[in-house]
């Protein structure tokens, strides 16, 4: 069975601006993948039209059908993870892995309170 | 999550459409230019063209039955002599096709009945050629603004989107194909320490010798006059041209109803232009706010001092507020239109000062809320602060300007960052 799995370090799910977001990918497949990539970016969503922004990537060559890695990246200090009444706007990582199964997308936030920025909480 | 990952690879801006509609909008221009107008250059020539009696043969006003609408062309067969020879013309000016407007070709056709003698104009280096009207006619400068305008447009688009596709070339903003083709096991590429940072919106103020910066408004009252005024006489330009064929038909008995109820929005959308551009000139005339702040930008938490002067008389104002908004905007298309949806999601009210309180000039303190959100520009989406300043003026356009400001991230504490430091170099083994 083909399986992608991105698991972030202590299985964290809020992150400091500027933290280091470390942790393990694996994926397994049923042929050799063709192209293997590890994504950091965020993206927005709600009424406007979306947008998303690559951060950084990661990209596996002469990828075999089953492999680990260990991966960290620097996390910049922003855009902060936030959600109001229009936009929201969240952090991923994704593991695309081109000839296997769908990518695996984990999502986490990026903010100094502990929290996602809540917008309407402020008026 | 298949969800996200069409999120992140598909909404990216149509700058390629834009591109492809501008170059078909442009082209279409001007084969239509080509099409109506390919006799025109005989207009030039024709001052010199020689005037010959001429006898009117047939005439009739030709209806086109058309999807939507009918359009009308003046047709008139006359006969003329020159040299001894006799000839025969149908064409009445330089400018070809047919248009909506039936009135004005009816009196065009009613003043040239058969048998009439009138005055024709003929090419003396071809007598073949003859014209009635060799001047522009009423329907010749309608098509034209008519091109002028979708040529305008299509030239619009096209700048636009080669101007998009060249900022998205320069960003290599595309999420799968942003990352380089690298020989090494394991390639790791960067697009920035500062993530977003460059996105900012930029606010718009001068540096004084003081230490103190001068914000600029966001749009003043005479730019806001100027371009509104600019719409509006685009706008009632192109509605004129049908309110003088409905009011064409009115006068000629043959009254066009469907034309003249369907204009009736457009005009009062017109008019409204007018009332605002009036609106927005009076305004012009208030005393002018200039807002001074210690400097040009803040961190989440930290407090930043303004100071307002006014120039003019400020002796009509019975209130002055001043206020600290931020706003979520999202830009979104709605079939054709492009739409930007604003929410306050924080308001909050820096001074506030009376008649006799001393308007003219003051001063306060703009704390920045320490846990929300920074500015933040992305494409669509936007997150914006603003000092508002709003004087109240009864029986009169209030004052009402709003200054952008930018709010930096939350700074680090010191300790924060050593610890970033010290994480930073954690080897990888501690999973």
């Amino acid at each position: 069975m083909e399986q992608l799995v991105i698991e972030i370090e202590g299985r964290k799910k809020v992150f400091l601006p500027g933290d280091m977001l470390r942790g393990r990918i694996r994926w397994s497949c049923a042929e050799t993948p063709k192209t293997a990539e590890l994504r950091l970016f965020w993206y927005t969503r709600g009424k406007g039209t979306a947008h998303s922004e690559l951060v950084e990537g990661l990209r596996y060559d002469r990828a075999g059908p089953s492999e680990s890695h260990n991966f960290d990246f620097k996390l910049p200090l922003a855009p902060y993870s936030f959600s109001g009444k229009l936009i929201t706007l969240t952090w991923a990582l994704e593991l695309d892995i081109e000839g296997c199964s769908d990518p695996a997308v984990e999502e986490f936030v990026v903010s100094p309170f502990g929290k996602e920025v809540q917008l309407n909480a402020s008026l | 999550m298949p969800a996200v990952r069409s999120n992140v690879q598909m909404h990216k801006p149509p700058s390629g459409i834009i591109f492809v509609f501008g170059l078909a909008f442009t082209a279409f221009s001007c084969l239509f230019f080509h099409f109506f107008f390919k006799d025109a250059k005989s207009f030039f020539d024709a001052k010199n063209w020689t005037a010959v009696p001429a006898v009117v043969e047939a005439s009739e006003v030709k209806s086109h039955a058309g999807d939507d609408s009918t359009t009308y062309s003046v047709h008139i067969t006359y006969r003329y002599s020159l040299g001894g020879k006799t000839y025969r013309s149908e064409r009445y000016s330089f400018f070809g096709g047919s248009s909506s407007g039936y009135g004005s070709k009816r009196a065009i056709v009613d003043a040239h009945p058969p048998g009439a003698e009138f005055t024709c104009y003929v090419n003396p280096k071809d007598p073949a050629q003859a014209v009635i009207e060799r001047g522009v006619t009423k329907d010749a400068i309608i098509i034209s603004i008519f091109i002028a305008i979708f040529f305008g447009i299509g030239l619009l688009m096209l700048l636009g989107g080669l101007s998009a596709l060249l900022r998205r070339g320069k960003k290599g903003g595309e999420l799968s194909g942003a990352v380089p083709e690298q020989g090494t096991a394991s390639s790791r590429v960067t697009f920035g320490e500062d993530g977003s940072l460059d996105e900012f919106q930029i606010s718009r103020y001068a540096q004084l010798p003081s230490g103190e910066v001068m914000m600029k408004a966001a749009v003043s009252p005479r730019m806001k006059a100027a371009g509104l005024l600019l719409i509006a006489l685009f706008w009632n330009g192109i509605v004129s041209i049908f309110v003088m064929e409905a009011v064409d038909s009115w006068r000629s008995g043959h009254p066009e109803i469907f034309l003249t109820l369907f204009m009736i929005p457009f005009v009062l959308i017109g008019l409204g232009m007018l009332g605002g551009v009036g609106y927005f000139y009076l305004q012009g005339f208030n005393a002018v706010p200039q807002v001074y702040l210690d400097r040009a930008e803040a961190a989440l938490g930290e407090t930043l001092n303004l100071r307002w002067e006014f120039s003019g008389d400020t002796d009509k104002i019975s209130e002055f507020i001043v206020t600290l908004t931020g706003t979520e905007e999202a830009t979104y298309r709605r079939g054709t239109d492009t739409h930007t949806d604003r929410e306050i999601f924080y308001k909050k009210e820096l001074a506030k000062v009376g008649k006799y309180g001393g308007i003219r000039s003051g001063t306060a303190r703009v704390p920045i809320p320490a846990n929300t959100m920074h500015s933040f520009s992305c494409p669509n989406n936007a997150v914006r602060w603003r000092i508002g300043i709003q004087g109240v003026i009864e029986n009169w356009p209030d004052i009402s300007e709003e200054f952008p400001i930018v709010v930096l991230p939350k700074k680090l504490a010191a300790d924060q960052v050593a610890a970033a430091a010290v994480e930073e170099e954690k080897p990888w083994n501690s999973l």
